[in-house]
């Protein structure tokens, strides 16, 4: 009798504690890494071991910082620099090749973003403690030095050369350039994770078996903590990689004779692109894409030619306007979880 | 076979499993982690770890970054820095797990550990 008593408070524990798991999801260990890299803040959740965890992000710091100083062009001793500085200037191979593939974006993209907008971006100042209005005779002529025609990604020499006066600002890529390059440490070792760029998210395997990750939408109208939505997002194969990035006007602005002037510039007019979007979203699979992706969106507003760029890089967004309306791609209906009832699903026939 | 279940399985049992299920169901409802604790981070190093449930009167730290951290009972919050656009500052205070906030000009950030129940696994934009 007593033994029956005894097995049956086991038998309810074991269910007790069976249930507490199950609903409690019994979530898998991680190690949270952060580092400061290219001027923002680089965290990883690394689903593995210490030891594993350490060397890992380790590595991702290494591919980050290593593609930031050829890339960069806010920091003097980066070969992005040098050629900017003297207009022509040996390259390494990397960089030739992220600067080649750049360009193919802003041609795919019909001149959306261009790679060479740099003397125009220097002069608005975003990325420095002061930015300003410049003068129209200052944005007239630093528009002149754009264009892709005049830049020359010379693989037989090892140098890129510019146009006259033309800069290279990889601004609208630099994040997603670097992801790339945490996906490519990842993959030495398979364990899960989530790294976060400034904005920016790659997704690598799966939280467990059967889990999708969860990456919330920044509120564009309140705090950098705040989102009104969730994507639930389970990357895929070939490689189970996804990336999320996003361009929001929020990011970085500046008010002038009560004017609110925001960094995503036209590369047409050299002017912050005038449009009821506050953010983009860009769910794709590779970071450079993603992060390409959602500034052209953002410039070119949602339009049938924006729908069929992301169709062809196999890519979907989630729009955000003024209004606090929203518009979700097809192939992201199903992930996307609204989380603010202030926001109002927008209608959009092409 | 059946009365076998049955002298095994009371009634009592069966009120007694049922009020475990509803235990187990609140604990998961309540459970997940509250944001009791916040780290102070400068470059890669934790250069301060806060629990916050035990602070009682509001203090500051002192970096040697110069930067200044708030603490008070559950939360954090840069105070001070000399960053030009005082974005850390102007972020406000963290109570929540999983809240941050970023000096970047400084290389500090400030952060309630663990994850709200529901929370995402990331953040854009």
């Amino acid at each position: 009798m007593k033994s029956n008593r005894l097995f049956r408070a086991a038998a309810l524990l074991c269910a007790a504690l069976t249930l507490c798991g199950a609903l409690t999801g019994c979530a898998a260990t991680y190690e949270e890494r952060t580092a400061f890299a290219m001027g923002s803040v680089l965290t990883a959740r690394l689903y593995a071991p210490k030891e594993d965890a350490d060397l890992l992000f380790d590595r991702i710091t290494e591919k980050v910082n290593a593609a930031d100083a050829c890339l960069s062009a806010t920091d003097p001793s980066s070969e992005i620099s040098a050629v900017n500085a003297k207009g022509s200037a040996n390259a390494s191979a990397f960089t030739r090749k992220t600067l080649g593939d750049m360009v193919m974006l802003c041609n795919m993209l019909n001149g959306t973003l261009d790679v060479t907008v740099g003397a125009v971006t220097q002069l608005w100042g975003f990325s420095t403690d002061h930015p300003r209005l410049p003068s129209e005779e200052e944005l007239r002529a630093a528009q002149e030095t754009v264009g892709l025609e005049r830049l020359l990604i010379d693989d037989v020499n090892g140098t890129i050369v510019l146009g006259p006066g033309q800069k290279i600002d990889p601004g609208a890529f630099g994040k997603g350039v670097a992801l790339d390059e945490a996906r490519d440490a990842l993959q030495s070792k398979a364990y899960s994770a989530v790294v976060s760029f400034g904005g920016s998210v790659l997704l690598f395997g799966t939280p467990k078996k059967g889990k999708s990750w969860t990456v919330g939408v920044r509120d564009p109208f309140s705090g950098p903590n705040d989102y009104f939505a969730s994507l639930s997002l389970t990357p895929d194969k070939p490689d189970y990689t996804g990336f999320v990035a996003t361009s929001g006007s929020y990011e970085k602005q500046f008010t002038e004779d009560g004017v609110v002037y925001h960094h995503i510039l036209s590369p047409l007019t050299g002017y912050p692109v005038e449009t009821d979007l506050v953010s983009v979203t860009v769910y794709a699979t590779s970071g450079i894409n993603s992060d390409a992706l959602s500034t052209a969106c953002f410039i070119n507003g949602l339009n049938g030619e924006t729908l069929r760029w992301l169709n062809s890089f196999g890519a979907e967004a989630v729009f955000v306007y003024q209004n606090k309306e929203y518009y979700v791609t097809d192939g992201l209906k199903d992930a996307f979880t609204l989380t603010d009832d202030s926001f109002t699903l927008k209608t959009y026939e092409e | 076979m059946k009365n076998k279940l049955k002298r095994f399985l009371r009634p009592a049992d069966l009120i007694a499993a049922a009020a475990v299920l509803a235990a187990a169901g609140l604990l998961a409802l309540l459970g997940g982690t509250d944001g009791a604790t916040a780290e102070i981070i400068v470059g890669r190093q934790t250069v301060e770890t806060v629990d916050l449930t035990a602070v009682r009167e509001p203090y500051t730290i002192a970096l040697d970054n110069g930067v200044t951290v708030a603490v008070e009972p559950g939360a954090i919050s840069f105070c001070a820095s000399g960053c030009p656009n005082q974005l850390c500052v102007r972020a406000g205070k963290l109570t929540k797990a999983g809240e941050s906030a970023a000096c970047l000009p400084n290389e500090t950030l400030i952060r309630v550990t663990g994850r709200a129940r529901n929370a995402p696994d990331a953040l854009t934009g």
